[in-house]
């Protein structure tokens, strides 16, 4: 299964410059076992691809990572519904239906909200003068 | 006395509001008679004052307007110091006087509600802001401690610049 937060990082990583799958676990840290089987999980879905280098004449060819258009486009759709986060707690959610259902039952009645909104800013206006006298003469 | 909306206006900013928030000190049984006196008066109270409930609700059905009755504020003493600190203020510009909570006391009540929500921190913050150097300071942390919030009242001091001793 894909674990957006870790395929996230592994594709940014990848995606600065070509790495080594041993440079890529070293730099990612954490569980072994589970990079590499996020790794495998990427290259499925082609957002992650390992291409063969062929730089050095003797040992062992090196695989390097690489990430692919589509995990590019993954990395910024990700970082784009992350930074997309609920700032609002469910209280604030359920005090704005509560004000969107007292809107809606003023309408029923006839009485429009704007109207109610100018009443009730007067009354907010009367307090806010009056109390700074109060307050001025404690 | 006035909690809420109304009362930030009497020491903040005036924003929207819906509805009014009253504080009532009474008794269970107080309670019940200002109910069966509401009720012959034509106003709807639903749900009934439950000596469990911190509020009821009262709402006038002609002008479709609702006031929440709270028996019991979060974060609110009914004692004399609270008594001596409530503001008059006329709403109607005229002889009608009625009682705001004092400003300290409105800080704790909007920090210590259960339903507390981003609303709540800015109105505390804006009487903060627009009543510094005003405020009894040892009163607001006294209170605050009581009702568990003192934390939350620093923080929100420290982030705005309102941090007095």
């Amino acid at each position: 299964m894909l674990q957006v937060e870790l395929a996230s990082t592994i594709l940014s990583y990848c995606n600065d410059t070509d790495l080594s799958v041993s440079e890529l676990t070293r730099k990612v840290g954490g569980n072994y076992e589970n990079t590499m089987a996020q790794l495998k999980e990427l290259k499925k879905r082609s957002l992650l691809l390992s291409e063969i280098s062929r730089d050095k004449s003797v040992g062992r060819p090196k695989q390097l990572l690489q990430t692919t258009p589509i995990g590019k486009r993954f990395m910024s759709e990700y970082k784009r519904l992350n930074d997309l986060s609920l700032r609002s707690s469910d209280n604030d959610i359920k005090k704005a239906l509560n004000q969107a259902e007292l809107a809606r039952r003023l309408v029923e009645r006839g009485i429009s909200p704007y109207a109610r909104f100018q009443e009730i800013n007067e009354l907010a206006r009367n307090i806010a003068s009056t109390a700074k006298v109060k307050r001025n003469t404690r | 006395m006035l909690i809420g909306g109304f009362a930030l206006a009497a020491y903040g900013q005036i924003r929207a509001t819906q509805d009014i928030d009253m504080a009532i000190a009474a008794s269970c049984a107080k309670s019940a008679e200002l109910e069966t006196h509401l009720e012959k008066s034509g106003y709807q109270v639903s749900p009934k004052p439950d000596p469990a409930a911190p509020v009821f609700l009262v709402t006038d059905l002609k002008l479709m307007l609702e006031v929440e009755m709270w028996t019991k504020p979060d974060g609110v003493v009914f004692d004399t110091e609270l008594m001596c600190r409530r503001v008059r203020v006329n709403p109607y510009n005229d002889d009608f006087e009625m009682f705001t909570i004092g400003p300290e006391d409105f800080i704790v009540n909007k920090l210590a509600r259960r339903d507390r929500g981003v609303q709540d921190e800015l109105d505390a913050v804006s009487v903060l802001e627009l009543q510094k150097g005003k405020l009894d300071y040892p009163y607001l942390r006294h209170r605050a401690k009581q009702a568990d919030i003192i934390e939350l009242l620093e923080t929100l001091m420290q982030k705005s610049g309102t941090n007095i001793e």
